[in-house]
């Protein structure tokens, strides 16, 4: 197990009349290579959570076991930062140097590397994320746009070498060639490289498309955790929630309780398509 | 975060009393009435009145005892440093001695006066800010201003600056602990290491900080612009203040007081 969360639970403000439980005891765990979907409504605590992957939280009660060790006591924090990379919210906040190399650059040089190895790994992280290294180097990351900005940001926790990524909503706020660009580099840093993903979305349509395994958060506490077409059949359940189902599913489920004959787990439009089409021919005949 | 949310001073107490439905005009003219009140006053008696005064401020307030004390936390190695200061090192008529150091009589009474004074001081300013949001307490201020707008003070201005600085507190607080954990997930020490890597680490946190503020203030300003913001002139309020009754009477009370707390104070 990559990551393994036994019986977390966690508080904001404990002992106070503010006090707010974020995660109810939450047990989860992560294989090495899986593409996960963790998604819930606003304020159920993903965010909260995640930080308990690299801890940036520590648990009230319970515990994180990195690769079987235990966070604080037999892995050092430092350690687990550099072996689970976390990109949050709106990353391209956190850009501060004046060229896209010391930027990336930034994560490496905590680590204490050499200069021939973090160049080499500002180059290799750059490359993950589709961005030419010579054409980018030197530029300020100010002047680049939104998504360039943010795939920078995302190099600059590449660049940590890690084995697992967690993005917090990785594509807001982004037009749909800058997601676009985005989710593709994703899909082959998982495919390719072997990258453990952990995504956080609001995107049911990305989730589906994207995933092996969606987890679903509701008030703190793990409501569902499955394949995508596990989770995605319990409609009503997500929709109660708050929260959305790709369209592709919320189609198909229509037409089956309609009568019509066709599978449940399709995501991409093309095999949607046919599979109407052919629902469609089976009848007419 | 955990540090901020332990410290009571200056924050607004929000539940319904008499004193959170005043005027803050009055509240503020009350306040630096006392606060005058306070250092005219000079025996004890007039600090007794002062402080029976307040002990009915405070329950009239509906504000729990112990948030008054965690406001005084902050100042307690003040008001102990100030008493030893006075108790040992004042000259006049000794009263003890603890080995070679000796308590005068006047240095007694000098210090309990002045600690007494400070401690009234800070409750009769948290007080304000107890029951009064910082809306209030700026349009209280601007209120107050007014008049001096003939000699060029730019009374709005300052008020709006104040609420504006205000609103972003909380939002600065939190956009710093963001970045400052974005920064640590890429490795980043702020609490170890030596100072030159320390002021590193700490340019990873300050510069996008203040690109974030200056970003706010410009949408600010455009968002403003585009609800027609001109300035103060013209301008007319959401929340008219308005004197009451009960207000007055509020004020006629406190004078009263604070009148024989004086004369007690000066005999």
């Amino acid at each position: 197990m990559l990551i393994e969360l036994k019986n977390v639970s966690f508080t904001y403000m404990p002992d106070t009349p503010l006090a707010q439980q974020a995660i109810k005891n939450v047990g989860f765990s992560v294989r090495t290579g899986e593409f996960v979907g963790l998604v819930g409504p606003t304020g159920s605590g993903k965010s909260t959570l995640i930080q308990h992957f690299n801890g940036l939280l520590e648990p009230l009660a319970g515990e994180v076991l990195i690769d079987g060790r235990r966070i604080g006591s037999e892995i050092s924090a430092l350690l687990v930062r550099q072996k689970i990379g976390v990109v949050f919210q709106f990353p391209e906040n956190q850009l501060f140097e004046d060229t896209v190399f010391k930027d990336v650059a930034f994560g490496p040089c905590n680590l204490k590397c050499s200069d021939e190895e973090i160049e080499e790994r500002v180059r290799s992280a750059l490359k993950m994320v589709g961005l030419d290294y010579f054409e980018f180097k030197d530029r300020s990351p100010f002047t680049l746009s939104g998504g360039e900005m943010r795939r920078v940001a995302i190099a600059g926790v590449l660049a940590m070498n890690p084995s697992c990524l967690v993005l917090d909503e990785p594509t807001s706020g982004l037009d749909s060639i800058g997601k676009r660009e985005i989710l593709t580099h994703l899909e082959r840093l998982n495919k390719e490289h072997g990258l453990t993903i952990i995504l956080i979305s609001h995107d049911m349509n990305e989730i589906a498309r994207m995933v092996d395994r969606v987890v679903v958060l509701n008030e703190g506490k793990i409501e569902f955790d499955g394949s995508p077409k596990e989770v995605f059949l319990k409609r009503d359940d997500l929709l109660k929630m708050g929260l959305d189902v790709p369209e592709y599913a919320s189609l198909l489920i229509k037409l089956n309780e309609r009568g019509f004959d066709v599978p449940l787990d399709l995501f991409e439009l093309n095999e949607v398509k046919d599979s109407i089409v052919c629902a469609l021919e089976r009848r007419s005949r | 975060m955990r540090a901020f949310s332990k410290l009571t001073i200056g924050q607004y107490y929000p539940v319904k009393s008499l004193l959170h439905e005043a005027d803050p005009r009055l509240k503020i003219v009350l306040l630096f009435f006392i606060l005058t009140t306070l250092f005219v006053v000079n025996n004890f008696l007039g600090f007794i009145f002062i402080s029976f005064f307040l002990l009915m401020t405070i329950l009239a307030a509906k504000i729990p005892f112990s948030w008054i004390l965690r406001g005084l936390r902050p100042i307690i190695f003040i008001v102990l440093f100030t008493l030893i200061i006075h108790f040992f090192f004042t000259a006049g008529k000794p009263i003890a001695t603890f080995g070679p150091l000796v308590v005068t009589e006047e240095g007694f009474k000098n210090g309990t006066l002045l600690s007494v004074r400070f401690i009234l001081l800070i409750i009769v300013t948290s007080l304000l800010t107890f029951t009064t949001s910082p809306i209030e307490l700026t349009d209280g201020i601007e209120s107050l201003l007014t008049p001096l707008k003939k000699i060029k003070v730019p009374a709005h201005e300052l008020a709006m600056m104040m609420t504006i600085a205000l609103r972003f507190i909380p939002s600065l607080l939190l956009e710093t602990d963001r970045i400052m954990k974005a920064q640590v997930s890429r490795g980043a020490d702020f609490e170890s290491g030596n100072l030159f890597k320390r002021a590193r680490n700490l340019i990873s946190l300050l510069i996008p900080l203040f690109i974030g503020i200056f970003k706010r203030a410009d949408e600010l300003a455009l968002a403003m612009e585009s609800r027609c913001y001109r300035g103060g002139e013209g301008r007319t309020r959401l929340r008219v203040l308005t004197m009451r009754h009960g207000d007055w009477l509020i004020g006629m009370v406190t004078l009263l007081f604070l009148i024989m707390a004086i004369f007690a104070g000066r005999l």
